[in-house]
Order: structure tokens, then C-alpha cells, then sequence
């Protein structure tokens, strides 16, 4: 049953929209000493729309979210392997929280199918505001999640890694070659 | 051959009180990272619900495991949820105010009910020296809407 999206059908596997700082468009991460710029859609309602994924709604920028974008593996010039590209959400939430929505919810009042990468895994629910998408990917699983990455590899990694690191991994063409690892 | 292990009552109730003791000095529910307590108001006022995040600065070559705690009843306590890095660190807080619905994203035929950001995300830098208590006043020109109308998200 379902309804309004909320109820019994749930998704725990979602695509990356790329990495947001729950900040405006045009956030700055740091990494290694260089600095990398990031844009976001839509920012003002549910965390917005991160550009800078493989699974992103928009064409690398903000825009009308757009149907038919497509990434090729040969895009991904920060190598297959050291981008994410799908991200798992099965955390058993406590009463009063319900984050799950069905793939078929598409965007309506937040995506459905998809998240940003905003917060380390494991730590943030939804707030009942305006963090729909950027809620924390995470398991049930020990002090972690799995993760699949663009090569179809797919790999488990722990909630204490460095959330940059993660942010960046979150990335397919921003030339940063942050290898996945805890 | 067989071995029976009975460890006798007089030992284990020797042992327990340093096995508590270190429990409690390790900090337990937050796992690992330095534990930040303290208070959090919004125009002086405690903020009702929300979290705090202790994020690392890349920029001053910080790195590590964010730190993050829930804001209740104006209060936050990081052996809740995750101690924070020593050194240079990003803090967010997010504020919520949950007996008062929120704003609705244009388009949105949900039915879902939201609560009311009471602030945008409010961002400033702290030294963690170790565990400490600090409190942080987030300041009214947070709750203020940006320069394109959105309340929920600013850059400080």
C-alpha cells in the first residue's frame, strides 16, 4: 500500500546526485590543497539538486531537471573505479521518521530515486524540513553501508571515513582522483 | 577431560568497577572523537530540535570523521552520536522549530507535512582542543531570507 509516496513500497538503493554542502550553489570543497567548486539546483527547498554526480537531474548545472541525461562510461574521467555511483539507505529509522519513498515518486516535492552526498553515513534522517535529499546514505550493517561504483564493483564503507573523501568520490569528471577507501 | 570455568562472584564484582569506570572514561555511544557538550540558542531563545555537525577543514588540512550530535530542547551532547576530530573544524547547525509547519517546495502535490527551518544552515569555525563544552548563539541574520527569497539554506 501506499500513499502520497509514503508506505510500504520502499527504495534502499539510490542513485548519486554528486556531493552537496547543504549551502548555495557554487560550494567549495578543499582537497589535497586544491580547491574544487560544486553547483547545486534548486537549492533553496530539500537540500536541492547536486550537479556534479553520475545520476544527476540536471546537465552538470542548474537548469529545468531534465529527462534523457545521459553519462557515458567514457565521461567519467575521474576513472569508474573511483567514482560512486549508487549509494544504500536500509537503516531501521525510529517512530516518527519515515524517509522512504518509492522510485516512482520521481521528484515530486524531492526525489525519489535519488540523493545527494551531504552528510557521513550512518548520521542524518530526515529532519521532517528541508534535507529530504541530502539524507545520510547507511545500513544496519556494523558502522557502515554499501556502496556500487561506476565499474559495477561494489564496496562497503565505514561511517567513520572522511566525509570529503566521500563527497569526492561522489564525483565522475571534476579531475580529482580520490581513490575509494575507508 | 574436561574443564569447568567458574569464575567466583567475589572476582567479577572486583573487576566491574574498573570495567565501568573505563567505559565511562572511553565515552561510550559516541564512537571515538573528542565529546562537545553544550548549549544552543537562536535569538536567545533554546533551540527546540535540530543537529550539529563538527565537520573537518580540508582547507586548513583537517581531516577525518565528522562529528554530529542532535539539538534537543536547546542542548547537544556529541556521546549521542559521533565525537568530533581534534584541530580546525567546520561547525553546521541546523535549527527546527517542530510544532510549526514548514514551507512547501512549488509543485509539491505530496500531502506531506513539514515542520519549520527556523534558521538556515548556520556554519562557524571552532579549534577542538579536546573534550570541551561550548555553547553557540546562532545569530538572528541567519533566520533572515537570502538574496534570492530562500530561508532554508544560506552561505554565512
Amino acid at each position: 500500500m501506499q500513499v502520497g509516496g509514503l508506505g510500504g513500497v520502499s527504495t534502499h538503493y539510490y542513485g548519486l546526485m554528486g556531493p552537496n554542502a547543504r549551502t548555495t550553489d557554487n560550494f567549495r570543497l578543499t582537497y589535497n590543497g586544491q580547491t574544487f567548486t560544486y553547483r547545486i539546483g534548486n537549492p533553496t527547498t530539500n537540500g536541492g539538486y547536486a550537479c556534479n554526480g553520475i545520476l544527476q537531474q540536471y546537465r552538470d548545472q542548474p537548469g529545468s531537471i531534465t529527462t534523457r541525461h545521459v553519462v557515458r562510461l567514457t565521461d567519467v574521467l575521474d576513472g569508474t573505479s573511483n567514482t560512486l555511483l549508487l549509494g544504500e539507505r536500509s537503516v531501521h529509522l525510529p517512530s516518527g521518521i519515515n524517509d522512504y519513498r518509492s522510485w516512482t515518486r520521481g521528484n515530486n516535492g524531492g526525489s525519489g530515486a535519488t540523493k545527494n552526498i551531504a552528510y557521513p553515513i550512518n548520521s542524518t534522517n530526515y529532519n521532517g524540513s528541508n534535507n529530504f535529499n541530502d539524507i545520510s546514505m547507511g545500513s544496519n550493517h556494523t558502522q557502515g553501508c554499501n556502496f556500487a561504483r561506476a565499474d559495477g564493483t561494489v564496496v562497503f564503507l565505514r561511517q567513520s571515513m572522511d566525509l570529503l573523501i566521500l563527497q569526492m568520490s561522489a564525483t565522475y569528471k571534476d579531475g580529482e582522483l580520490v581513490s575509494i577507501n575507508n | 577431560m574436561s574443564f569447568t570455568i567458574r569464575p567466583r562472584l567475589s572476582r567479577i564484582l572486583l573487576v566491574l568497577p574498573a570495567f565501568v569506570f573505563a567505559l565511562t572514561a572511553m565515552g561510550c555511544g559516541g564512537d571515538g572523537g573528542n565529546r562537545i557538550s553544550g548549549k544552543i540558542t537562536f535569538q536567545g531563545k533554546p533551540v527546540p530540535a535540530g543537529k550539529i555537525y563538527f565537520i573537518p577543514d580540508g582547507s586548513k588540512g583537517n581531516s577525518g570523521a565528522t562529528g554530529y550530535a542532535d539539538i534537543k530542547d536547546g542542548s547537544y551532547d556529541t556521546s549521542s552520536g559521533k565525537g568530533a576530530v581534534k584541530g580546525a573544524v567546520t561547525v553546521a547547525i541546523e535549527g527546527f522549530d517542530p510544532s510549526q509547519a514548514g514551507e512547501k517546495e512549488k509543485g509539491d502535490t505530496s500531502g506531506e507535512v513539514t515542520v519549520k527551518s527556523l534558521f538556515a544552515r548556520y556554519e562557524t569555525k571552532l579549534d577542538v582542543t579536546g573534550s570541551m563544552t561550548k555553547d553557540f548563539d546562532v545569530p538572528a541574520e541567519a533566520g533572515k531570507p537570502g538574496p534570492r527569497g530562500e530561508t532554508n539554506i544560506v552561505q554565512p
